[in-house]
């Protein structure tokens, strides 16, 4: 048996419940109080550490979708498989980021969001930091205290968090058209196995959010949240056509296909919005629900581009590969997906709205 | 013993408040004619509506002061009704000071709570202004969207026509008025 100091323990326990050895509810009071963690780690801890991090991302990658037999593109050829067996395994590096992550969420109070001291770290943050910070979001909003990361540097900085939990992270500020630019053209390039590792966790969590979206009441809440939403699609797909990439949007695909598949009405979307405020702002609203509905006109164009090449060309599998997940949406979602759109933009849409939500009030 | 001063004070806020609510759509019209013509063709429509052509846009200005803006090339709509308006508050406040040097003190003191009370009231009043502005607004937006659909309908139509006749010699063409179907018989 091993024997480390008990501030130690509660970061370890910290990091295990980040790749799923322990349950969220495990840690829940850690994360929620605060209490001392010492400045460093003795040798012990960090070799456990260690050991938990190089086993538990590897495993956490492969339960979040990784080992899921997909398709994607390797330099514009289709490599087929699991994770593993579609690329060389990836070299997961972790850094001090890291270390210093875990020592916040250990003694920080994310539960009282204005007693959390500010997290600072120096250095670049590499692959494996990339993903802790991600499951790191994940874990606090499991325990319902995710807005002390939403306001940190570190996590806004991070796309893969972004696309991930643009929630949370556009509740506390809208995201900034050019803020992710670069961070999303290194994650679409040399961090692209991150992405592929987690489109169905990615698929499963845009669902969700498009689903909540019919809960929210304030329209500046809609705004904030869609037009985040807006901007960063429109950023992913710019880098994703930059580095050749246009099958790591499978995620979008398999979220709208999901979305469409029934037929909704614009009332899943809006169908609670306020009804007093300026009618100029509630038809922002309405036009930032339909965020990701929109998205799907350009993923639309990518799959007439590729309807377009020929057996003979050199990118023929590739676009095959494109077909096959735009297939989840289709020409009959995207038409349905258009027509939302025009409903949702329509001059009377929010005044036909609330006329509606009156009259089912109305006994 | 000690005396008690009354103070009290008297403030004046006037005002000139402007606001101003809209919305912002487009219309759907298909591609039949290049841009050009598809925007002569809605131009004309809106024009039997009202509307004047002033460069790329035709614009009406309704009685109610509604305005209506449509970019005839990319089909975009804008809608936007504005309301002025005077205010002319007035508040009175009064307080107990028991130090007669303190007393300037004590008014200034009084007197920007009574202006503090009077922006409160100010702003109240013009979001008052607006959300009488906002009826409006959604009263006439139902009926506008009805109108602009009638005229892209007809603008499409007469499109249709139109590139019917560049395909061939038209024999037969019939329109239901109820649906907005339109049918036309082409000899190629």
């Amino acid at each position: 048996v091993k024997r480390v100091a008990q501030s130690e323990f509660d970061l370890l326990t910290v990091a295990r419940a980040l790749v799923g050895q322990v349950g969220a509810e495990a840690v829940e009071p850690l994360l929620r109080q605060p209490r001392a963690v010492g400045p460093k780690l003795g040798p012990t801890a960090m070799g456990l550490l260690k050991r938990t991090l190089a086993k538990g991302a590897v495993l956490e990658l492969c339960r979040r979708g990784g080992w899921r037999p997909a398709a994607h593109l390797e330099e514009m050829e289709v490599v087929t498989g699991r994770l593993w067996q579609r690329r060389q395994p990836p070299e997961l590096r972790f850094s001090s980021v890291t270390v210093e992550l875990l020592r916040w969420l250990a003694a920080s109070p994310l539960a009282m969001d204005a007693e959390c001291k500010p997290l600072k770290v120096k250095g670049r943050v590499q692959l494996g930091d990339e993903l802790v910070l991600y499951l790191a979001c994940d874990l606090a909003e499991r325990c319902c205290c995710c807005a002390p990361l939403a306001r940190t540097p570190l996590f806004r900085s991070s796309s893969l968090v972004w696309l991930g939990f643009f929630e949370p992270l556009a509740r506390r500020a809208p995201l900034r058209a050019d803020g992710l630019d670069r961070a999303l053209g290194q994650l679409v390039g040399e961090r692209a196995v991150l992405l592929e590792a987690l489109q169905a966790d990615l698929a499963r969590r845009w669902i969700a959010a498009e689903r909540r979206k019919g809960q929210l009441t304030q329209p500046a809440q809609m705004i904030a949240l869609g037009e985040s939403q807006r901007a960063l699609v429109e950023a992913l797909c710019a880098a994703l056509d930059r580095h050749q990439r246009r099958d790591l949007a499978g995620f979008l695909l398999e979220a709208a296909g999901a979305l469409l598949r029934h037929r909704p009405e614009p009332s899943r979307w809006v169908a609670v919005l306020a009804p007093g405020g300026a009618l100029a702002e509630r038809q922002r609203a309405f036009r930032a629900a339909g965020a990701l509905l929109e998205s799907l006109g350009q993923l639309g164009r990518w799959a007439e581009e590729a309807q377009g090449v020929r057996f003979f060309d050199d990118e023929y599998e590739a676009s095959q590969l494109l077909l096959k997940q735009w297939g989840q949406v289709g020409a009959q979602g995207l038409a349905h997906a258009q027509e939302l759109v025009q409903r949702m933009q329509a001059l009377d849409a929010a005044v036909s709205a609330q006329g509606a939500a009156q009259s089912e009030v109305t006994p | 013993m000690s005396r008690a001063y009354r103070i009290s004070v008297s403030e004046t806020l006037r005002r000139h408040v402007r606001v101003e609510d809209g919305v912002q759509s487009s219309l759907e019209l298909l591609p039949l004619l290049p841009a050009g013509r598809m925007a002569e063709l809605l131009c004309a429509e809106l024009e039997q509506l009202g509307f004047e052509r002033e460069g790329q846009q035709a614009r009406r200005v309704d009685e109610d002061g509604t305005e209506v803006t449509v970019e005839l090339e990319t089909g975009a709509v804008t809608v936007r009704l504005a309301s002025e308006s005077d205010l002319e508050l007035h508040r009175k406040g009064s307080g107990v000071t028991g130090d007669r040097g303190r007393m300037a003190e004590a008014a200034a003191a009084l007197r920007a709570r009574v202006r503090q009370d009077l922006e409160r009231q100010a702003a109240e009043e013009q979001e008052q202004l607006r959300e009488q502005l906002t009826e409006r607004l959604e009263r006439k937006l139902r009926d506008l969207q009805l109108e602009l659909d009638g005229a892209v309908n007809r603008a499409t139509a007469s499109a249709l026509k139109e590139k019917a006749a560049q395909l061939g010699e038209i024999e037969e063409i019939s329109e239901d008025a109820e649906s907005g179907a339109v049918t036309i018989r082409v000899r190629l």
